[in-house]
């Protein structure tokens, strides 16, 4: 859903780029939404990216994550189009809504999780932060903070699971 | 040892977070941490790293370089301000061996060299002699042989920033 995940606190380097997004779908992408990258390792190169799934990113798939798009992507039915995503820096701090507010209702609870690595959860549109999964080397999502008040919790993306540095884990 | 470790150059995006510490952690200002949690559990507390720390061989991610004293008592828990351990942030420690770092060759000589960090009784320095090795996060780029110091960076695959564990 369009802004479910924000930049909370941009790297000082922090810029976007314009990357191509296959036909199929009235705008697959919103702002504000999770990207990976269409091709698979090795796979026959279209510079092309696509929204990621429940539980991306990892370090276990072959899409690497590719940022947070900046913008709607342009893609029809008919015709490929564009989107812009945020480079994935590794010092850019993002914040989003935890899936489940009451495990971030206080301040005790988002100490207890800080360094924890989660991932994304995708239920119906709605993009948030899954708490609960089990800590794992795999998962891409590292909890620094968050503000209890709002059900959030802010993180960086490790950059491991993305195009900086994308160390495939077995 | 507090002030034993120094953000030499922070970087642009230099923040801190303050986390957990447990009963009696006595981190100090200058002193390095690391997860009390292996990979698989979380509490979100912090402790003081043991010698020859930080490796991508441990389950205990670096997470940074204590900004504050830690709050904990005897009888209570606290908290710790802690560096985050940005990839670009430069950091600056003593040599363990002196002579190691007392002309420009000698220094040079080491630059690039991924060594880890040493504390022998309260005293946290960089071990500029131990064998180069992939799995050691340190990793030196220079130094100020005046003073027998060592300018590095430590490698995000050791840390909360990229932690990738190493066979």
């Amino acid at each position: 859903m369009r802004a479910d995940i924000q930049i909370y606190s941009p790297s000082a380097n922090q810029i976007s780029m314009r990357s191509i997004v296959g036909s199929g779908t009235l705008q697959s992408i919103n702002a504000g939404e999770p990207t990976i990258g269409a091709n698979a390792s090795a796979a026959t190169w279209t510079g092309a990216v696509k929204i990621a799934a429940d539980a991306d990113p990892t370090g276990v798939t072959a899409h690497r994550f590719t940022g947070i798009a900046k913008s709607d992507s342009s893609d029809t039915v008919a015709a490929a189009g564009y989107v812009e995503v945020w480079v994935p820096c590794a010092n850019t701090i993002y914040s989003a809504d935890a899936k489940t507010a009451s495990l971030v209702a206080s301040q005790a609870l988002i100490d207890a999780m800080r360094f924890k690595r989660v991932v994304f959860d995708l239920t119906s549109t709605k993009w948030s932060v899954d708490t609960a999964a089990s800590d794992s080397v795999a998962n891409g999502l590292v909890i620094l903070g968050g503000d209890w008040t709002k059900g959030e919790v802010r993180f960086l993306i490790i950059p491991t699971v993305s195009i900086i540095g994308q160390i495939p884990s077995a | 040892m507090r002030g034993d470790i120094k953000l030499y150059r922070p970087s642009e995006d230099q923040i801190s977070i303050r986390a957990l510490t447990a009963i009696s952690a006595s981190i100090n200002a200058g002193e390095p941490t690391v997860s009390s949690d292996a990979s698989g559990s979380s509490t979100g507390v912090v402790k003081e790293g043991a010698t020859h720390d930080p490796t991508t061989a441990s389950a205990h991610r670096f997470t940074g370089i204590a900004k504050s004293d830690s709050s904990d008592t005897a009888a209570a828990a606290g908290y710790v301000d802690l560096w985050v351990p940005f990839a670009d942030t430069i950091y600056s420690a003593s040599a363990l061996t002196t002579a190691e770092a007392s002309t420009q060759a000698k220094i040079d000589a080491l630059k690039f060299k991924r060594v880890y960090l040493d504390l022998t009784a309260t005293k946290w320095t960089v071990d500029s002699s131990v064998a180069d090795a992939v799995t050691h996060a340190v990793v030196i780029i220079g130094g100020d042989y005046a003073k027998s110091t060592f300018q590095f960076l430590i490698t995000p695959l050791a840390s909360i920033i990229g932690h990738y564990p190493s066979a």
